[in-house]
């Protein structure tokens, strides 16, 4: 029995160290933003907001936040309302080729994400959506649309068709039965997908910096490229705002789909 | 819609129309926005537009000639300097040379001096051979002239050769290309080696975390849950930033190690193949992790005890027990963690030093640098095809291990 | 409901914003300093002689986003600071326009490399040999104490590509800075380069952004290095670093190239941009501001002997350097950097 105790702390041991491998590292930007000096060095010189006012002040970095707001809302609008009815269709329609068009829906979650951005700047370029806010919505919708999909086929899983038969024979209009019975149902999910689709989209990199100039150049896309050229705190800002960001919308997703589920 | 007698095939195909007219708009629009332009962009792998639509004239020329007979006949040459002149007029020119200096390098500067003469009129006469050979010395060389006479089709093969390390000679044979040029495929195996290393790393890591959080009272599970999941939401750029910031020359680790007196000088920790390894293992381990719980949670804990009861050793019964019945879970986890690995370019582009680059950075190179998009295409098709196998592989491997265990 | 509407609304006037104001004119150069230095010598003195605004923009070179826009037609750019043989390549694909009559006229004053018919030099810069004067007292003189790792043990830190380390191999092996392009214009001149890289192959650390070679450096990771001039005036103008140049090593001077983009949106006020900035006492708001020098040769006159001791192509420098030669380049990259991370990787 000794043995069996000792085996259980050696595994809570590992599982601390990769645990906090996983998650330590993610915060050694906050000391970083906070720091008084310019350079990305511990022990900081000394504290102050100085690189919050830097990214929240200078015009570069507000245009780049108002477009990744933009194109997040505008490709989350547009994810959802395509994958939802979607969803619907796929869960509930019993038609033949339904695992195809899932598998064809679901490409861009395994496609090496150079490759479509690569292959998107090509296309973009000749219908003339290069260079524009349209154009990187669009791109992004495709990207968040399969995982939009997902979270709602999931909250209809659970959902009972009776309802809907209870409502079309009390004459309700399939329209009306799709409004007022089954979109309240299975609200949460979509509402959960539609906060995951907007941090795919506040979060890419790759397509924003091949379908963007300056003009529309996103907050992920400023932090790339400032990295590449030299690291400043400024950077660690950013990167504090946009976990900050994503870590509040995540938190909305797991309150819903507690009630949810 | 209590109905008695069964439906006719057609009513129940009417009935489903409403369900695909909902899956419709989507569909439609994945295809417009990346089915098409991949497939379009995968297709500049084959496509030979450039030198089809450009040289028609001079490759019809070369019919029956081979590079054996030396320096093609004043036909071809004369052909060339109209169809020269024709892309000069054009605006193709450019991009004509352009493909051509990827088949023999060295060879853009005077193909677009003998387009610019030849517009202007300066190669005619009765020897045109002698005028464009005085002009641009550069035709005398053969190998060009078998890639216009080889090339002729609407598709090309050059460039997935190229990706291969595989080159067509003037004599129409393929073979290697000379060693210090054969690049693509150790890159290939160098991102295949990287990806391997990094699920198997995942994979031994995150099989005691499994086993813990599924052996954990509810409330710490939920909790070591939660931690595994915050990464996991967390832009990969910002943690691949947070890695640089940890393992650069002045940062917290070199500096706590040189505090505590173990080391003088900063140790060369970032942009090595470690470093990548390091952060990309971090960025993917949720992702094994999630699976393997999945599986482990519908494993009754009294198949352990049995076996244990029965006087197994722990290690025998994990093995012969539980290992089975976590495979298929671990096999996924496995499966995504080396799919997405393989297409990985934003860590390898900020956290590796140059020769931990991946194929991903390749095709950028091309797109962006040189504006090869046949080879960044070519690449492309070489990557989506392991990844294909690596899909496969699993797949075979995870209907196998179902058959034995049931 | 209400909500949705305003997101849709939101993303429906970020679709449709985009449209150009009047009398303006977008210029794209590298960003960072670049762009602040250009803005305070060069734009701001454009707009306020013609009172076309300029919106100073930054980019990463890609000729692909050239051609892509024009491929589309919808050019968003009007003047652009290019690489010389991207823009050598740009030009005769098309993209970029020939230089206004004005300019053009003016090639005899350009220093070799500086002009294209397509472009004018934005900034010329050098790739030069770079040690820490504080650690090494009595520094390399040559490309050849920079393979010297007897002479002067420790790393070195090289650029991890082709293009600017092939040169400096040749320069090591004695040849001079004129005949380095014919030598490797030849097979066996690639031959020699790769056959010198190798000696010095086990003490090079490579480096591919310049603030981790310039943090080598500092940390005395490496011994020397070779770098942009005008990155190590900026860390001894600025930081208090002490590097030492070795100019006499001999270098060679790069050119980025002002280039009005095919179709653009504002091509007049381009061309005014073009035309203005062709005048040397307007060039030179550039060189007094930054270690990068221009093209016309009549800017050095109007320097005063602090600034053009910052720059590889003022007088007293250019004896010891040469150009890139951006044609080579053009039609080389591709084979030379796939055989170079071919030998890298072995």
């Amino acid at each position: 029995m000794r043995v069996e105790v000792w085996r259980g702390w050696l595994a809570w041991g590992i599982t601390a160290l990769v645990l906090a491998y996983l998650v330590l590292p993610l915060f050694v930007i906050v000391p970083m933003s906070l720091t008084s000096g310019t350079n990305l060095t511990l022990p900081v010189p000394g504290w102050s907001w100085r690189w919050f006012e830097v990214v929240l002040t200078d015009p570069r970095w507000v245009q780049a936040l108002g477009n990744s707001l933009v194109v997040g809302l505008g490709s989350t609008v547009l994810a959802v309302s395509l994958a939802t009815p979607a969803a619907v269709g796929l869960v509930w329609g019993r038609f033949p080729g339904r695992g195809l068009l899932l598998g064809l829906i679901a490409t861009p979650l395994v496609l090496p994400i150079v490759i479509l951005a690569v292959a998107s700047f090509g296309f973009y370029a000749t219908v003339g959506l290069m260079g524009s806010r349209s154009g990187l919505i669009l791109a992004h919708a495709g990207l968040a649309a399969p995982v939009v999909l997902t979270t709602v086929m999931a909250s209809l899983q659970s959902f009972d068709r009776g309802l809907m038969r209870a409502a079309a024979s009390l004459g309700a209009s399939p329209m009306t039965a799709f409004r007022r019975v089954l979109l309240p149902l299975i609200a949460p999910g979509v509402t959960a997908g539609a906060i995951i689709a907007f941090i795919v989209s506040f979060d890419e990199v790759v397509i924003a910096s091949y379908l963007t100039t300056a003009e529309q150049r996103t907050l992920p896309r400023m932090i790339f490229s400032g990295v590449r050229e030299s690291i400043s705190p400024a950077i660690a800002a950013a990167a504090v705002l946009l976990v900050l960001f994503s870590a509040a919308l995540l938190a909305i997703v797991t309150a819903l789909q507690r009630r949810n589920g | 819609m209590p109905s008695v007698a069964p439906a006719s095939p057609l009513t129940a195909a009417r009935g489903q129309l409403p369900y695909l007219a909902m899956v419709a708009p989507l569909v439609v629009f994945v295809v417009l926005t990346v089915i098409l332009p991949v497939a379009l962009f995968l297709f500049r792998a084959v496509d030979n537009r450039e030198l089809q639509a450009n040289l028609a004239a001079t490759s019809a020329a070369l019919s029956g000639w081979t590079a054996e007979q030396g320096l093609p006949p004043e036909p071809a040459f004369a052909a060339l300097v109209r169809d020269l002149a024709a892309a000069q007029a054009a605006g193709h020119a450019g991009t004509l040379a352009a493909r051509l200096n990827q088949a023999v390098p060295g060879s853009r500067t005077f193909i677009l001096k003998t387009a610019r003469l030849a517009a202007e009129g300066a190669l005619t006469g009765p020897d045109v051979r002698s005028a464009v050979l005085a002009a641009a010395k550069g035709w005398q060389n053969p190998a060009l002239w078998s890639v216009i006479a080889q090339e002729r089709g609407r598709f090309t093969a050059f460039y997935l050769l190229t990706s291969l390390d595989l080159q067509r000679h003037p004599d129409g044979s393929i073979g290697a290309v000379p060693a210090e040029q054969a690049l693509f495929l150790s890159i290939l195996w160098r991102t295949i080696a990287i990806s391997l290393s990094v699920t198997a790393i995942c994979a031994l890591l995150a099989l005691p975390v499994a086993h813990v959080i599924v052996a954990a009272p509810r409330w710490a599970a939920a909790g070591l849950l939660a931690l595994v999941l915050l990464p996991l939401w967390t832009s990969l750029l910002v943690r691949t930033v947070a890695w640089i910031i940890l393992l650069q020359g002045e940062g917290p680790i070199n500096s706590t190690l040189q505090g505590l007196g173990l080391i003088t000088e900063p140790l060369r920790l970032v942009y090595t193949r470690g470093s990548l390894v390091v952060t990309m293992v971090q960025v993917l381990l949720p992702l094994m992790i999630l699976p393997i719980v999945s599986v482990l949670r519908r494993i009754p804990p009294t198949y352990m005890r049995a076996a244990r009861s029965l006087g197994a050793p722990w290690w025998t019964a994990w093995r012969r027990v539980q290992l089975p019945m976590l495979l298929p879970g671990l096999l996924t986890g496995s499966g995504i963690v080396f799919v997405f690995a393989l297409g990985y370019y934003i860590t390898p582009t900020l956290i590796g030093g140059p020769g931990d680059q991946m194929l991903s950075s390749f095709i950028v190179f091309y797109t962006d640098k040189t504006l090869n998009w046949g080879l960044a295409a070519a690449l492309s098709v070489q990557l989506l095809a392991v990844l294909a196998l690596a899909a496969g592989a699993v797949a075979a491997v995870r209907a196998l291990a179902s058959r034995r265990v049931a | 409901m209400r909500l949705s509407r305003l997101l849709c609304t939101i993303a429906l006037a970020g679709a449709a914003s985009g449209a150009q104001a009047e009398g303006t004119v977008t210029i794209v150069g590298w960003g960072g300093s670049w762009n602040d230095v250009y803005k305070i010598g060069v734009t701001d003195p454009f707009t306020a002689q013609t009172g076309t605004a300029v919106t100073l923009d930054e980019w990463d070179g890609s000729l692909a986003k050239i051609r892509a826009m024009n491929e589309s037609g919808s050019v968003s750019y009007d003047v652009v600071s290019v690489e010389a043989p991207q823009l050598d390549i740009g030009c005769d694909e098309g993209l970029f326009e020939k230089l206004p009559e004005a300019v053009a006229a003016e090639a005899d004053n350009y220093l070799p490399g500086t002009f294209h018919p397509c472009g004018i030099a934005s900034d010329t810069w050098a790739t030069v040999l770079v040690y820490d004067a504080a650690k090494l007292a009595d520094g390399p003189k040559s490309w050849a104490d920079f393979w010297d790792v007897e002479k002067f043990p420790g790393k070195r830190g090289m650029l991890g590509q082709a293009m600017y380390t092939l040169e400096n191999a040749l320069l090591a092996d004695g040849v001079p800075p004129a005949e380095v392009y014919n030598v490797l214009r030849t097979p066996e001149g690639v031959d020699r380069a790769f056959a010198k890289l190798d000696e010095i192959k086990p003490n090079v650390v490579w480096w591919t952004s310049s603030s981790t070679a310039v943090q080598n450096l500092d940390a005395g990771e490496v011994v020397m290095t070779d770098m942009y001039n005008g990155r190590i005036t900026f860390e001894n103008e600025n930081n208090g670093k002490n590097y030492g140049i070795a100019w006499e090593a001999g270098f060679f001077y790069g050119t980025d190239m002002w280039a009005l983009v095919a179709n653009a949106p504002n091509a007049d006020a381009g061309r005014a941009f073009l035309e203005f900035f062709a005048l040397p006492e307007n060039q030179a708001g550039f060189p007094r501001l930054y270690g990068y020098g221009t093209g016309d040769k009549r800017v050095y006159d109007l320097l005063t002997p602090e600034q053009r001791d910052r720059l590889p192509t003022s007088p007293s420098r250019i004896g010891f350097g040469a150009p890139y030669d951006s044609a080579f380049w053009a039609e080389n990259q591709e084979s030379l950097e796939q055989r170079f991370k071919t030998w890298q990787s072995q």
